[in-house]
């Protein structure tokens, strides 16, 4: 450090005045400049443009979805409106009495120890089911209008194809099951020899199986 | 001055003139834009926003009424109302074909049912009105075909409809919507739960009335309403109703109803009304039919209540199931009325058991001479008559009795047998349900609550449950009521085979105006299986025609009963119960 104060303090000193160089003339910008400069303007412009008019293309998307799903919604609304008609009892049990379904009676029982059948034993009769009108002067639901709705609905390719086979005469379905249950029928084997022994109407405890 | 100069000048000249114009123009757009952009900005930026602004229904949806299986009882459904702008009704051109007025109406008629005739009824009557309806309700799928016939001067609104799938199979408790809110049922009583409120949409639209981005804003949110959970099971209903109806038809009775109570839990299973209405359409069902007549009409429930008479002479200790009487076949009353039985079996050596059982008014006016009123009326208030049920349905009755203090000295005799008193059906199944749940009884329930769409369950009150008699007078009561399907009143016409059932037959004579004529109200009210009670039922029929006697209502019990035990799996009694003898 010292060293260095010497040496400035050793140097001739010269008078106070002392021309400088011209500085030089400033050169004109470089065309590239200009270019890039204008390029980023006019990307900046093109961007804002492109970006309104995504803006003003998904308005108009919003606007088709939002059709789409009111749409949609009121395919719901049709829809759920079947399901809940179908889901009728009235109308579920008018359809299975058009099929040839009845109330199964008094319930009955087989004890398995000693096959004993408890409760009534006795057997449904055919068409001792009836579904009647509750509403004065409404007539029981129209089952062929409602059966005729799923046979469409299931030659579309939707399911429940049992009803396919429906017609407006509701006769035929009925003799149509009645020679399916025939066929089951015939179909298992009788391996009871002696007469089971009659109902009884309470038998005891219950339930009492051996079972294996 | 040389040519070039005055050429010069000219030229000067037109420089002047053209720059004063150019000025002049400049200024005036500098202060229009000054007005429009300065002093006047707030005003036209405002009602720009205006001109683009509008709003929109943000449609919140009614809440639905759902069974004990959460099927819906009471779902949405859309209509849309047609409406034209008569002002603009003219032919038009469509596919390049013109198409009538009358084509066009013939149409619409072709797809809502809506008469043409009506429809230009509806336009021409005011030809420069901007509004008519020409069609109601139409379905969604009927306003999709309305949409595709492309006609200029119709126009649509949304109708937020109520639909009942299950129709009149509950439309007694559900009530029904009209045109301006909830009118009857559940649909009233619960309207704070299902209400919905629609909320307000705001955005800014372009001149092709698309939302411009950014601009939607939610002014008022959409809450919806929320769902009533019922304790009906609809499959039961819809059985006990056909029931009522089946038998009610038979009987020529005028209306019936019935009613089934979980014992366990005081909830109403069934609670069916005959004849009813369907809530989808019942713009002319008679006034009567649109209710639900087990809670909101009141009868004299006739000897169903001796049960109850008896229940309170066995808690006070003053009878016991075989203690012996000779009943009379008539018991005097003071004016030189009597009192008499349906029947001759009625009276005789019987037990107390047989009173009950061969319902015996003479013999339960007797026993009755040991209670004092005040004490037999506090076990009916016990038992839930003279007060509302815990369901509260709307225009629930209390029923009616006279004050124990100042009761006549005929109905003091009489209400003992349930005459000269009233009750609903509702608070006789509370009753049996007290009865059936030895002797505890747990407040009716139809509604368990409501479930709200923020997910929240709002359960309606349990309110305790009351001791009203001890569990030995319970049980002596149903054993004594066992004896009735099979010697007393209901022997051979209530049977289910496998099951033990206790029940009572109630046969009322209808006052009219007064005085009693010969109709009658018949009912059955009884439990089953009587071992272990699980389920109460109560079958009554008004103005029988064809028998009106009240085993005439067995059929319609005998078959809820049954599908009861079928439908809830109920296993079979397994032991002959020792029953109390009747005679002696």
């Amino acid at each position: 450090m010292s060293a260095l104060t010497a040496s400035i303090a050793s140097a001739p000193r010269k008078p106070g005045l002392k021309a400088v160089a011209r500085p030089a003339a400033a050169a004109p910008p470089k065309l590239s400049y200009v270019i890039a400069t204008l390029a980023g303007i006019f990307a900046i412009l093109a961007g804002q443009l492109m970006l309104s008019i995504a803006l003003g293309n998904g308005a108009y998307a919003i606007q088709d979805l939002e059709r789409q799903l009111a749409e949609r919604n009121r395919d719901l609304s049709i829809v759920s409106e079947e399901i809940g008609a179908m889901q009728d009892p009235q109308t579920l049990a008018t359809l299975a009495v058009s099929l040839g379904m009845v109330d199964d009676g008094d319930p009955a029982y087989l004890r398995l120890s000693d096959a004993q059948v408890l409760g009534s034993g006795e057997p449904a009769m055919a068409g001792s089911t009836s579904v009647v009108a509750v509403v004065p002067g409404e007539a029981v639901v129209d089952v062929t209008a409602v059966a005729s709705t799923i046979a469409t609905q299931s030659a579309e390719g939707e399911s429940m194809t049992a009803f396919a086979t429906l017609t407006d005469d509701t006769s035929e379905v009925t003799s149509a099951a009645v020679t399916t249950l025939e066929g089951v029928d015939s179909a298992v084997p009788v391996v009871i020899t002696e007469p089971a022994p009659a109902a009884k109407t309470f038998g005891g405890d219950l339930p009492s199986p051996t079972t294996h | 001055m040389s040519p070039a100069q005055i050429a010069s000048r000219r030229t000067m000249r037109r420089m002047g003139s053209v720059s004063l114009i150019v000025a002049v123009v400049v200024v005036a757009f500098v202060v229009r834009l000054v007005d429009i952009q300065v002093v006047r900005a707030a005003e036209l930026s405002a009602e720009s926003a205006e001109r683009r602004s509008t709003t929109s229904t943000l449609w919140a949806e009614r809440g639905q009424i759902l069974d004990r299986t959460f099927q819906a009882l009471a779902e949405n459904a859309d209509r849309y109302n047609v409406t034209a702008s008569p002002r603009h009704v003219a032919d038009f051109r469509r596919d390049g074909v013109t198409v009538s007025v009358m084509n066009a109406l013939a149409e619409v008629e072709a797809i809502t049912g809506t008469p043409v005739a009506e429809m230009w009824a509806a336009v021409s009557e005011d030809p420069e009105s901007n509004f008519a309806y020409l069609s109601k309700d139409a379905t969604t799928e009927q306003y999709r075909l309305l949409l595709d016939l492309d006609i200029p001067w119709m126009y649509f609104e949304r109708n937020a409809d109520r639909f009942y799938p299950f129709g009149s199979v509950a439309g007694n408790l559900t009530g029904m919507m009209g045109a301006d809110g909830p009118l009857e049922g559940v649909e009233l009583k619960w309207d704070e739960c299902l209400a919905a409120a629609h909320g307000v949409l705001s955005y800014q639209q372009g001149a092709d009335y698309v939302k411009l981005p950014g601009t939607t804003q939610v002014t008022t949110p959409a809450v919806n309403g929320g769902d009533v959970v019922l304790t009906i099971d609809s499959d039961l209903q819809w059985f006990v109703l056909q029931q009522l109806a089946s038998t009610g038809m038979s009987l020529g009775a005028q209306s019936g109803s019935a009613m089934v109570v979980e014992v366990k839990t005081g909830e109403i299973l069934a609670s069916a009304d005959w004849p009813t209405f369907d809530p989808n359409d019942f713009a002319n069902t008679p006034q009567q039919h649109l209710r639900a007549a087990a809670f909101t009409s009141t009868f004299e429930p006739g000897s169903t209540l001796k049960s109850i008479t008896m229940a309170a002479l066995l808690e006070e200790g003053l009878t016991f199931p075989e203690e012996a009487f000779s009943v009379p076949s008539t018991y005097a009353l003071p004016g030189g009325r009597y009192i008499r039985n349906a029947g001759g079996g009625a009276a005789g050596n019987l037990t107390t058991t047989g009173i009950l059982s061969r319902s015996s008014n003479t013999g339960t006016v007797i026993l009755s001479e040991r209670i004092s009123p005040s004490v037999l009326n506090r076990y009916f208030k016990a038992f839930g008559f003279g007060e509302p049920t815990a369901v509260d349905f709307l225009g629930e009755q209390s029923g009616y009795m006279q004050d124990p203090k100042s009761i006549d000295s005929i109905t003091v005799h009489t209400q003992t047998f349930g005459q000269g008193m009233s009750a609903t059906m509702a608070q006789m199944a509370g009753a049996y349900q007290a009865l059936a749940n030895r002797g505890e009884k747990i407040p009716l329930r139809l509604v368990s609550g409501c479930q709200r769409q923020d997910g929240t369950f709002d359960e309606v009150k349990k309110d305790a449950p009351q001791r009203v008699v001890s569990e030995r007078t319970a049980n002596q009561i149903i054993t004594m009521l066992e004896t009735v399907p099979r010697e007393g009143t209901l022997q051979y016409r209530v049977n289910v085979p496998g099951y033990r059932i206790a029940a009572k037959t109630g046969t009322a004579e209808i006052a009219e105006n007064g005085v009693y004529t010969d109709e009658r109200m018949i009912s059955i009210a009884g439990m089953v299986p009587a071992q272990e009670p699980q389920y109460v039922v109560v079958v009554a029929f008004v103005k029988p025609q064809t028998n009106r006697f009240s085993y005439a209502a067995a059929p319609a019990f005998d078959e809820i009963v049954t599908h009861l035990v079928k439908h809830y799996r109920v296993a079979p009694s397994t032991e002959e119960p020792t029953l109390p003898p009747i005679t002696w």
